[in-house]
């Protein structure tokens, strides 16, 4: 059965075991791929997967079950298990939302000239790509993948309350993944280009950058142990300041696993810092008109001028908190929802890193993390594995790997000095530039 | 889906001249209970089911996958794997399966569906109350328990036909402390190719209370500073940077793209004589093992290292034909949604004959990194990154004050060198690995090793 079939048996199901109220989560998504290597397709994939999902109170207790099969016996089978399984949740207050008034705005996330792109051009442009980045420079000894492909999805939700809404978004990506080695030392790098105008894709350009990335770290040494003034680039920026995120969700304050509980209106961070969740920015991924939970979206402030203004909510801790949901409410088809930015913009600064470099005796510019490292919401720890380069003036040193930055989150949003002036080109929901932080440690 | 549809999908990728075709249908129930905030927080259950057909010619593979059992979808898939490649269908001769049957070497007592919820919650609960009960300042606990039911069948054009069912269940308790406005949290994950058995097996008190003693621990814990030094790694879950640094390099997927600094090293000393590595696919009812690899093959033991010299690669079927290697029963993925790739399953350093006790007193002045948290890899340039979880200073060969916030940092193959004793004390875990065919149970292990020099970074 097509999804739209599954969702009106799966409430005729739900209607069935008369539950307090419901709602089903469904989605669907289409993709074409390939990839090359070495001159010779490498694998070429087509694939379609859909899903659907309910949550069901039953005397205000939730339970949840979702399946990928869409047979009638499966869907019957998710409704019980939603059901059964409620009777062993803790009850809950909150109630499932009326439709409420859509902004009305063409959000820009879906464009039909990409459903015509076929394999052959895939191809084309990955034999392209992987040939290109090859003579790109003499110390590219290696193209490990370059590849084209298209996603498409579609994201349904229906209530028990009358709310009914889908919406749908495609995109094209394209990238390479390359080793340069010079001696015994070889770096990667990579560059994958995301975007939904497929003219926007320009080999050269993703070639360029994928390059200068590995090539420009091969000469790359430690740095002496200390305190530096530290710029993440506006790749890195992002990266970081994502894993604080969960701090500001208003279901970890509530459970004590927050170090802003109760800092509402507080100076918590550097007056340079305002964070602003926006979900009507045309064709970024993180726009939507309606949260996941049936709630309309919002434009608003989290962080202002360094002051916290918000947490994120759900409806759960919206409710338990005893403010109005504000269309933060995340989950998938598959379980509980969370609470999380839209789209995370932080406003730009008025220099450019150059200006701002330019000032500084030393600075060290973080390029690249190496893995994970420890980056806690909970407890603030950061310590991470770093490449970039040291400057001192404007001026390049030397570039730098094998060192490790240290330091706490919530020292380091209070010692953010300023933003650049420019954001990366990644098709992404977090916009933030260049970030240049007092002092953190570095060991090597 | 039945064995003629099978069929009818495997003869239609031979007649668009496909070398190599192969069915993979999956049919999974999950189910996951959690606890946090002295209460059931979340009850779920879900099925997933799918079928990815893939073809190979030469060695490029073309795959695809839905979760649509119907014959029109499926055939129209296969024929639009083959006109990617603009290949005519001609007529093919006719291919018969031939039903193979898996030994079972794991068995599973007592399947998640005969599990009542109320003896999840009964066990949720006690985890709960053994961490808040060890101390005041444990502010939150969750737990949960989750397990899967797995069946796949796996066709190919060599007339295989096989299915297998993996059975999954898995404890997981994080705890945070809390004390003067500090925050830490600690985990402890065991898992098993189990049924319920394994959770009604395990002392559930006593891996809460690990995992609370640990939170409490860091919390007070000073920083290390940061620098080269020796360090001691702890057993067990130490094995992730084995597995991390060296378990991906030695995998075809890495070795065919020359994109691993092992790819010209078989049969060479690549470290010190005290090593020997494996990864064995069939340790009874191990959270990594398989009974059969996601392309039909028998799950093996595979001798990585002996002695310090590299003896074989993992490899599936096309890194296999790639690398010129034998296949090793370790092509993996995650579920339909993934072409298999060499993956590994249970990998371990096996043990030495050193104990902690010699290791720890050869050390003036390092870190013994007891419990390792996450990290990563590059596999190309074999740089890696981990976080510890739990360390502690050595001074003058004893354990001294715990530290946090050490990461260990450094290349996989001039680590290997490096280990230059191996203990006696071997313990597996279990850990999920992602890569490129997705997110699979495997086991890491080792018993206590020391490393002679490792950046260590802290503050």
């Amino acid at each position: 059965m097509n999804i739209q079939d599954a969702l009106d048996y799966m409430a005729e199901c739900a209607a069935q075991v008369a539950p307090d109220q419901f709602d089903i989560l469904a989605g669907e998504s289409k993709d074409n791929s390939v990839q090359v290597y070495n001159g010779k397709v490498k694998e070429t994939e087509i694939s379609s997967s859909q899903g659907i999902g309910i949550r069901l109170f039953k005397d205000q207790r939730p339970g949840y079950s979702f399946t990928r099969k869409l047979s009638k016996e499966a869907i019957k089978q998710c409704v019980e298990d939603a059901t059964d399984l409620s009777s062993f949740s803790a009850p809950v207050e909150y109630e499932l939302p009326k439709p409420g008034k859509l902004k009305d705005i063409d959000l820009q996330l879906w464009n039909p000239d990409l459903q015509d792109l076929t394999t052959d051009q895939f191809l084309k442009l990955s034999f392209d790509l992987e040939k290109k980045a090859l003579k790109a420079d003499p110390r590219i000894e290696n193209v490990l993948g370059a590849g084209v492909g298209k996603s498409s999805s579609s994201f349904y939700l229906l209530n028990s309350e009358g709310v009914n809404y889908n919406s749908r978004r495609n995109s094209v990506m394209a990238g390479v993944s390359l080793v340069a080695k010079k001696d015994k030392i070889k770096k990667t790098g990579g560059k994958y280009k995301s975007t939904r105008n497929f003219s926007e894709i320009e080999v050269d350009s993703i070639v360029e950058r994928a390059s200068t990335k590995a090539i420009e770290l091969l000469d790359a040494q430690p740095i002496k142990a200390g305190s530096y003034p530290v710029l993440f680039d506006h790749y890195m920026a992002p990266t970081l300041l994502r894993s604080l995120l969960p701090a500001m969700s208003a279901e970890v304050v509530q459970k004590g696993q927050s170090k802003l509980a109760g800092k509402i209106d507080e100076q918590i961070a550097s007056s340079c810092l305002t964070m602003i969740n926006d979900p009507f920015v045309p064709g970024l991924p993180g726009s939507g008109l309606i949260d996941s939970e049936g709630v309309p979206t919002q434009k608003f402030n989290v962080i202002e001028k360094g002051v916290l203004k918000t947490y994120l909510y759900n409806l759960e801790s919206a409710r338990k908190a005893g403010v109005t949901p504000m269309g933060t409410g995340k989950r998938s088809y598959m379980g509980k929802a969370g609470a999380g930015f839209h789209n995370l913009f932080v406003p730009k600064g008025e220099r450019s890193k150059e200006e701002i470099l330019s000032n500084l005796d030393k600075c060290l510019v973080v390029t690249k993390f190496e893995g994970s490292g420890i980056r806690s919401a909970v407890s603030g720890e950061i310590s991470i594995g770093c490449q970039g380069f040291l400057y001192s003036k404007g001026e390049l040193v030397q570039a730098v790997d094998r060192i490790t930055l240290s330091g706490n989150y919530f020292d380091l949003i209070k010692n953010i000095v300023e933003f650049s002036n420019q954001y990366s080109d990644s098709l992404s929901s977090t916009k933030i530039s260049d970030m240049l932080i007092e002092s953190m440690n570095v060991s090597c | 889906m039945n064995e003629s549809l099978i069929q009818k999908i495997i003869q239609s990728g031979l007649d668009f001249k496909a070398d190599f075709v192969e069915v993979y249908v999956e049919e999974s129930r999950g189910s996951s209970m959690s606890f946090k905030d002295n209460k059931v927080e979340t009850a779920t259950a879900g099925t997933d089911y799918g079928i990815g057909i893939r073809l190979i010619y030469g060695s490029e593979v073309l795959y695809g996958f839905t979760s649509s059992e119907e014959e029109k979808d499926l055939l129209e898939l296969t024929a639009a794997l083959a006109k990617t490649r603009n290949i005519e269908k001609t007529s093919s001769k006719p291919i018969t399966l031939s039903k193979s049957e898996v030994v079972n070497k794991h068995q599973i007592h007592r399947l998640p569906s005969t599990v009542k919820s109320n003896s999840k919650v009964d066990i949720l609960k006690q985890a709960n109350n053994a961490s808040r009960s060890h101390s005041k300042f444990i502010k939150q606990v969750s737990a949960s328990i989750t397990d899967s039911d797995k069946k796949v069948l796996i066709a190919n054009s060599e007339g295989l036909l096989v299915e297998d069912q993996r059975v999954r269940t898995r404890l997981t308790i994080g705890v945070t402390a809390e004390e003067g406005g500090e925050l830490f949290t600690a985990s402890e994950t065991p898992g098993a190719l189990k049924g319920f058995e394994f959770i009604e097996g395990i002392n559930v008190s006593d891996y809460a209370v690990k995992a609370s003693e640990r939170a409490l621990l860091m919390l007070k814990a000073g920083y290390i500073t940061g620098g080269k030094m020796p360090v001691i790694m702890g057993n067990a879950f130490g094995g992730v940077i084995f597995h991390e640094a060296c378990g991906h390099p030695l995998e075809t997927e890495a070795i065919r793209k020359k994109a691993s600094p092992f790819t010209d090293k078989l049969n060479k000393q690549i470290g010190q004589t005290c090593l020997t590595a494996i990864d064995d696919g069939t340790i009874e009812n191990a959270w990594g093992s398989i009974n059969i690899d996601d392309e039909g093959m028998k799950s093996k033991k595979t001798t990585l290292i002996e002695n310090g010299i590299l003896k074989a690669f993992l490899a599936d079927r096309v890194g296999a034909q790639e690398v010129g290697v034998e296949r090793t029963g370790s092509g993996r993925r995650q579920n339909y949604q993934y072409s298999p790739v060499a993956r590994m399953r249970n990998t371990y350093i096996a043990p030495g004959d050193s104990t902690l006790e010699d290791m720890l007193s050869s050390v003036e002045d390092g870190l013994y990194a007891k419990v390792m948290g996450g990290g990563s890899v590059n596999p190309a340039t074999g740089e890696f990154n981990f976080s510890v979880q739990e360390a502690y200073e050595v001074k003058n060969g004893k354990i001294s004050r715990p530290v946090r916030g050490a990461t260990l940092i450094g290349k996989g193959h001039e680590i290997l060198p490096e280990i230059s004793m191996v203990g006696n004390d071997l313990e597996l875990a279990a850990g999920i690995c992602g890569a490129s065919s997705g997110s699979v149970p495997v086991t890491v292990g080792q018993p206590s090793l020391k490393v002679d020099q490792i950046l260590v970074g802290g503050r």
